[in-house]
Parts: C-alpha cells; structure tokens; sequence
C-alpha cells in the first residue's frame, strides 16, 4: 500500500514532466521604457565644428561674432613728386637756380649728378672751383676742385648723393671760381654749363602741392552661410571697418566716393556714409617721427549709415571706392615724404551673430530595416532638455517608399522638439527652457513606418520666439538633453 | 534505490505536523526530544522526507490551456494575480539514514544521523512583473528586484536524551552536530529599479550580498558546481529542548524548540557584494557633437564595471530556523485520539504560524490512522492523512499533510510526504 501511494506520487510528477515539452512559449511583449541618448554641450566645444565663412570671434561676455577680412592695398609716393633734371647756364659766378617746387625747405638726394661743361682760352694751369652754397654734407657745403690746364674744354659730373638741399627761397645756390694759378686771378668762364641730372630723393620737407592719389575700387565678401539664401536671417548689427596705415607726414584726406552693398533680398543698395563721403582726414607722423606709420580706422555701422535697413536685405557683398587727396582742408604747415612713403588701405567687417532667424534646416536620410521593428506595435519618444540656447528646433520625419517617394510624415504638424531660451532686450539669454516633450508614434503611424523604407530627417532652427526676436550667440550657452523611448509590443 | 533518488531532492528544516501525532512512529521524537517510545529499542530504517511549497500559485494556475487551440501555454498574467507582495518556492528534503533509541525505564537514549536540505527562494512580485511586463508601467516608482536565496545542505548526527523525572513529567535534550555540506545565502538584499519619468533614465540602487560555500557561481547555468564533501570543515552546533506534561490520564500537553543553533561556513566561503547606484542615461552623444567619437564598447565596458559584484573570501554563520512546537493530545476514547498543534518557525526575522488538529484511531494492534488539518499561509484546504502498519516488530508509516496534492498535484501550492521503515522492540 505504501509502494503503491508512493508510485502514484512519482507517476504524478513523470506526468508533469512530460507535459512540460508540450507547453507553448507565452507570448512575451512588455512595455519597455529605456534611456536612448544623453548630451551636455556647451556651446563653446562645438562651435569648431561650425562651419562659416570668415573666423569666429568673441567679445568680453563670451558673444560670438564672424569676423571677414578684405584684401590691402597700397598707395605710394611714387608719382607725387618727381624731380627732372635742371640745366643752369653760368652767366655770372654765382646764380640762383629755380626749383619746380615751391615751399620745399629740405630735400636729402640718395642719388643725382651735378654735370659741368666749360671751355677755357687761359693759358696756364687753372682751378675751377663749384660751390652749391645750400647743399650739405655732414655739417659740409658741396665745394669741389677742378684742375685743369687752360686752354682746355672739360667736362664732368659730380655726385650729389647723401647732400641735403635746404631751402630758404626755392632755389639751388650754385657759384664757381676760376683760378689762373700763376697769379691766383680769378677769371671768368663765360660758357660754363652746370646741369643737376638725376635728382632722386629720399627724404622731402616742406609744404607741398595738394595731390589726388589714385585709388583701385575693391569687393568685400560678406557670405556668411551657404544656405543663407534659403534661411531668413536678419542681423542687428554689423560694422565696416576700414583700417589705413599712412606713412606721408602730410594731411591726407579720404573720401568714399562709391558704396554699395549687395543683399539676396534687395539687389544693390547704396550704403550712405556721410562722415566717409565728407572726407576724413587720415592721421600722419609728426616731422619727429620721420620712418613711422600712423594708424586710421574708419568705422561704418548702423548708427552712423543706413545698416540697419541694408542688414534686414540680407547683405553679402560690400561694392567700394574710394578717393584720397593731400591737404583736404588747405595748408597745414611743414610736413615730410620719403621715398618709400605709401598709405595701405584694408577693409575688415565684423558681424555680431546678434540676429533674428528662421528657415535654417538640417536634412539627413536613413534607410530602415522593417525587420527590427517587427515586435514593435507602438512607441513614444521623450525628449526633456534645459535649453540654454536661444534656438526653437522643429523636427519632421518623413516616410519614403522603395522608389524614394515620400508616402506620410510621422508628426503633423512640425513636432516642436525645442523651445529657444529665454532672451532680455538685448538679445542675451536670461533663463534656460526646459521642457519635456512627448512624440507619439501611434499603432497607425508605426505601421507606416514599418511599410516604408528610409526616414528623412528634417531638422528647422529659428531663433527664440518662431524666429520673431533678435538673438545674440554666447560661447557659454548650453545644451542638457535626455531622450528616451516607450516601446509597446 | 529510484525511491531513495527521487525522494532526496532537496533540503530543508521538516516541519512535521502528521509525524507529531503519529505516536508510534520511531521517528516522532524529531519533533519533540522528550516523546519517549512505547518500546524499549527502536531502529529507524532509511526514512525520507519531502515537503514542497509555493506560496503564490499552484502549477495549474500557471500553466493553462490556451484559449484559442488545444495547447498549454505559460499564463504569466494570471499566475501574477495570484501573486502577493512577497512569495517563496520553499523545497525541503530530509533523509534519516539511521536513527536509533534505547529505553531503560525513565531514560532514553538516541541517537542518529541525517542529511538535511533547505532550499528557499523568496522574491518579490514587482521582480517577475518587471520582467514580465516590462518597466514602461512604473516609470517614477522604484521597483524592488532583491530576490533572497537561503540553500543549505548539511548533515547531522544527533544524540539525544529523554528523561522521565515523574510520573507527569518528561524533560528531553538532543545536541546536533552539523556539517556544513553547501550553502548559499542572501545576506544584505537591496536592489530596486528607477526609471525616471524625466527620459526613462534606469537607476539601479543595490546593496546585495551573497554568501556561498562550497559551491561555484557560475557564467551560466550549466557550470554550476557543487561538490559533496563528507568531510567538509563547515562545523556547527544546534540544540533540541523538549518537555512533555501528562496532565491527567487522558491529557497530554508537549512543548519543544528544535534547531537552536546554526552553521560555520569556512571551506571556500566566499562573499558577492554589489553596492551602489548604477545610472545608465543611455548613450552620451556629447563628445559626437564636439567632434569626437562614440564607442558603444565603452559604454558596455562601464555597465559591466558598475554591475560587478566585488568577490572576497569570507568566513560566516547561518542560522538554522528555529522550530517551536506546542501541542495538546486528548484520549477520547481507547485508541481515540484528539490533537491540537501551534507551530511557529523563526527564521531570519520573519514568523511564520501553522495550527493543525488532528484526529487517529487505532484499530486494533496493527494499524492506526489519522487525519490532519492545516491551517497555513492563509490556506485553508489542507486536508493531511496518516497511517502506521505494524507487522510484528516492523513499523510502516507514511504520512502527507495535503491528501488533495497526492491525488491532484497540479492543482496544489504545497506538498509533503513522509515515508517510514523502522523496528521496535
């Protein structure tokens, strides 16, 4: 009996045991809620990866900025004052020789030539003596001695190089002596010929004529992305900077005789500058600062031109020409040129990223394996981020068939992903956003998804307020973002 | 030799209601060292024991036939409902191999050996509901997945004294020297499950620890080892008191406090601990957006580090649990016996009563039989039987305490069974 009870105990659970095999597996399908993605980005460690037109500036508050830099060029000397060679007949000892220049008071020769020609009937041995009583040579007046044996026709240079010509009246003191040796008679050469020939400067002094250099008109490009004709964008401020380096010691005078600015949205528009089409003097060394260059720099901005109706167009192109002139507002005492006196003119732009924007999109395309989403009959996607830039995002998929057609969008409309921080008057951001959003993908829209073959992502930026207000970009922005999914099976 | 396989099973600390009341049974005085026996020698043959509970559903009640076709399938879903808070798989098995006693008038000496398993297995509902129906229903709560794990294996040999000092009063002891043969132990068990409701981030809390001796955690199931060691120098101690109190003729009241003691775990006794909070927020993209790149190895690499238990070598204790018996027997008739038993295990902090009344009959000099009810964890369909045949000097006695899960099993929560073979002389 004992055997028996325990046998129906074993038979009970060999029978169990053989059941086991036939139990079907259940159908498993838990809801899963799990963490996809995380990112804590400051603005400052991204912003190499931006790519722009220009380089990445930052003020003392950490503002971003694009900073474009235009080419140079340079004005020189050259044609200002030329010297051509002076031809003095002696009629008498001593004369005076006119210069081209009124209101020279020094001029230093790096090179020149004073050719003489005589003849003489004399007879004997004789010295010719030429003196240019206002050309000096360390502390020296120029004075040389000719010998020659009369009767004689000579002729000859002597080099002026290193002599400094001071000037009381515009003119070139010249004498000469003619010495009969047998006797020290002084004599007179009635067809002596004196002629500077090569006069090159290196240093001038004095009141000079008024001069108009010549000035090449110059482009300044200003394209700051590549899909800004596609993107409303419209800057608050910007600031045209021209920077003039002048070594003339003289006033010298710019003038802007043409300034336009070409926009996406307006074509051509003239940029008035008053104060530029004025005239600004440059600044220029003092005659103590002879070798040195002094430094101009003109600054165009909304507040003193029209800027702020050009920014709003979209500008891309600064279209420029410009005049200079010596001595803009008359006479202005003594001043210097050397001979490698020049003025470089440069332009450079810098752009605030300080703007109101919309329309900036991201796109990007993924296949899918219809596959892996088999278990899945509906899922959700939480996005919670403290947004600390002052940027909207809105965020589309769209489905696309085998052949590449868009066949549904999974949000409608546009899923607000990102909601831009906070900003003041001035554009600077004043509190972080945070929020949390909730994208469902119903059973009916992942059905869709599963039928198709490829995702497009499309990625639409704005500044704070759907693009409505002004901006500025700080490198110390940041960025927290958590996503996660709710998938049902 | 099949019967002896079979039935060694599993361990565990026997709670033997029916053999309580079985007043011949050379065996009863496991439950109370002061129980004498009617004859002067006693000789318990291999014995075995094996009792089974699930405290939250019956097998039936898991697996099911399916709605739409002829096969069984899992109900998970249903098996949850039936689920509380907390719910044990409790395995014990016991094999007496020997067990002996001699009386000589008012003493009695015993003595025996028996290998003993407990196996308990405790785990909250909200871990098989998590598994099951995944974390997107408790998003912002935590969610407790500590299971407990108590297994201990070991053998004791055991001698015994019962003293009658009157005529109304027995007083009995019995010392247990245990060797420890494998255990593995839950010590500290904290572990939950966050997921935030702010992007589903896991945040796994934990301060879990587990002891094991003599036996390898393995990688995977199947390299769990388990090696037998008879000379094992896991060593302990546990005391048995009992005292019997005949009140008058007809009365009898019984009171004993079994397995008082516990266990050294020395011999490749090693600690698990994880302790921490593991956070995983997903994949930080970060170094993607300033240009770097992201490694998924990484990220594996760090969950691994953070889910590692720290191992060390240890030595440490397990209690046994402790058993307290107290019970009354009324002679209503010759051969007509009442009885009525509170028993209460304590073990790792936790109570757990029974109450079960009994009722047997002698008939004749050869036979007796009983039946039991048991009223236990909250069940009340416990309905027991058992017999004892007497042949001359042998004993034959069996006994379960849920007759329905004999004929039945599939339907039933707990079972238990006891075979035994003995002489008395």
């Amino acid at each position: 009996m004992f055997s028996l009870l325990y046998l129906l105990v074993v038979f009970q659970a060999c029978s169990v045991i053989e059941e086991v095999d036939e139990i079907k597996a259940p159908d498993w399908q838990p809801a899963l809620a799990l963490p996809l993605a995380t990112a804590e980005v400051q603005l400052s460690e991204v912003i190499d990866q931006l790519e722009t037109q220009g380089s990445l500036y930052e003020d003392a508050e950490g503002f971003l900025g694009l900073h474009f830099d235009g080419g140079a060029y340079r004005v020189t000397a050259e044609n200002m004052i030329r010297f051509a060679d002076i031809t003095g007949p002696m009629p008498d000892t001593s004369i005076s020789i006119p210069l081209p220049y009124d209101g020279l008071e020094k001029m230093r020769l790096k090179s020149g030539t004073l050719a003489y020609s005589f003849s003489s009937a004399y007879l004997g041995d004789m010295e010719l003596v030429l003196r240019i009583d206002n050309a000096f040579k360390d502390g020296v007046s120029f004075r040389k001695v000719i010998p020659f044996t009369s009767p004689a026709s000579l002729s000859g240079s002597l080099d002026l190089s290193g002599y400094e010509l001071q000037f009381i009246k515009p003119t070139l003191e010249v004498a000469y002596e003619a010495i009969l040796l047998i006797d020290g008679s002084r004599q007179r050469l009635y067809d002596l010929v004196l002629e500077f020939k090569g006069l090159q400067y290196d240093y001038l002094q004095g009141e000079f004529e008024p001069y108009e250099f010549e000035l090449p008109a110059d482009t300044f490009e200003l394209n700051i992305f590549e899909q800004l004709p596609q993107a409303n964008i419209a800057f608050e401020q910007l600031s045209l900077d021209f920077h003039i380096r002048n070594a003339f010691g003289l006033p010298i005078g710019i003038f802007a005789d043409q300034l336009n600015v070409l926009t996406h949205r307006q074509g051509s528009m003239q940029l008035q500058a008053p104060a530029l089409e004025a005239g600004i003097t440059l600044n220029y060394p003092s005659l103590e600062a002879v070798g040195t260059t002094a430094q101009t720099h003109i600054s165009l901005n909304e507040q003193n031109t029209n800027l702020s109706g050009i920014l709003a167009a979209s500008p891309y192109q600064v279209q420029y020409g410009l005049r200079a002139a010596s001595y803009p507002d008359g006479p202005a005492g003594p001043g210097f040129i050397t001979d490698t006196s020049s003025f470089e003119v440069s332009m450079s732009a810098d752009l605030p990223l300080y703007a109101r924007f919309s329309g900036f999109s991201l796109q990007d395309t993924v296949t899918i394996d219809p596959a892996q989403l088999d278990m899945v009959e509906s899922a959700s996607v939480k996005l919670s981020a403290e947004n600390g830039l002052p940027i909207d995002v809105q965020a589309q998929l769209y489905l696309l068939d085998e052949e590449g057609r868009l066949s549904d969008s999974l949000f409608s409309p546009q899923a607000q992903i990102l909601l831009g921080a906070e900003v003041d008057a001035q554009g600077a951001v004043v509190a972080a956003k945070e929020q949390s959003v909730l994208l469902e993908l119903n059973a009916e829209k992942f059905a869709a998804l599963k039928a198709s073959r490829a995702v497009a992502f499309e990625f639409r930026f704005a500044s704070t307020g759907a693009g409505s207000q002004a901006v500025k970009i700080n490198k110390y922005y940041q960025l927290k973002a958590k996503l996660g999914v709710l998938i049902n099976q | 030799m099949l019967f002896l396989l079979f039935s060694f099973c599993c361990g565990a600390f026997a709670q033997e209601f029916g053999l309580h009341f079985m007043q011949r049974a050379p065996l009863r005085m496991h439950t109370n060292p002061a129980f004498m026996s009617e004859r002067a020698i006693q000789v318990a043959l291999p014995s075995p024991y094996l009792q089974a509970t699930h405290t939250a559903f019956s097998y039936s009640q898991l697996v099911r036939p399916d709605a739409y076709s002829d096969s069984l399938v899992l109900d998970i879903d249903h098996a949850l409902s039936r689920m509380k808070d907390e719910n044990q798989l409790r395995l014990q098995a016991r094999m007496d191999l020997l067990a002996f006693s001699l009386r000589i008038r008012g003493l009695q000496l015993s003595m025996g050996t028996a290998l003993r398993l407990d196996g308990r297995f405790t785990y909250p509902k909200s871990l098989v509901q998590l598994a099951w129906e995944g974390n997107a229903a408790s998003v912002g709560q935590a969610v407790n997945v500590a299971p407990n794990v108590q297994l201990t294996a070991f053998q004791s040999y055991q001698a015994g004294l019962a003293w009658q000092i009157s005529k109304k009063w027995q007083l009995g002891l019995r010392l247990n020297y245990l060797v420890g043969l494998g255990n593995v132990s839950t010590g500290q068990q904290v572990a939950s499950l966050h997921t935030e409701a702010e992007a589903y981030q896991l945040n796994l809390v934990t301060d879990y620890q587990l002891r094991t001796s003599m036996i390898t955690l393995p990688d995977s199931v199947s390299d769990f080892g388990f090696e037998l060691q008879p000379y094992s120098p896991n060593r302990g101690l546990a005391v048995d008191l009992g005292a019997v109190w005949q009140v008058n003729e007809r009365l009898q009241l019984a009171a004993s406090v079994l397995d008082l003691g516990g266990i050294r775990w020395k011999s490749d006794a090693r600690q698990y601990h994880s302790q921490g909070v593991f956070t995983f927020s997903g994949v930080d993209v970060s170094g993607y957006l300033k240009g770097d790149s992201v490694s998924f190895e990484a990220i594996a690499d760090s969950l691994e580090q953070q889910l590692q238990f720290v191992e060390s070598p240890t030595e440490y204790r397990t209690a046994l649990p402790t058993q307290l018996y107290l019970s009354g027997h009324f002679r209503l008739l010759p051969g007509l016996r009442l009885g009525g038993l509170w028993h209460s295990e304590f073990y790792r902090g936790k109570h757990t009563p029974t109450l079960v009344v009994s009722a047997s009959k002698d008939l004749g000099r050869i036979f007796t039989g009983g039946i039991t009810y048991t009223l236990r964890e909250g069940r009340f369909d416990q309905l027991g039987a058992n017999m004892l045949l007497k042949a001359g000097p042998l004993l034959l006695y069996t006994y379960t305490d849920h007759l329905m899960a004999l004929l039945q099993p599939k339907t039933a929560r707990s079972f238990t069974f006891r075979l035994g073979v003995g002489v008395a002389i």
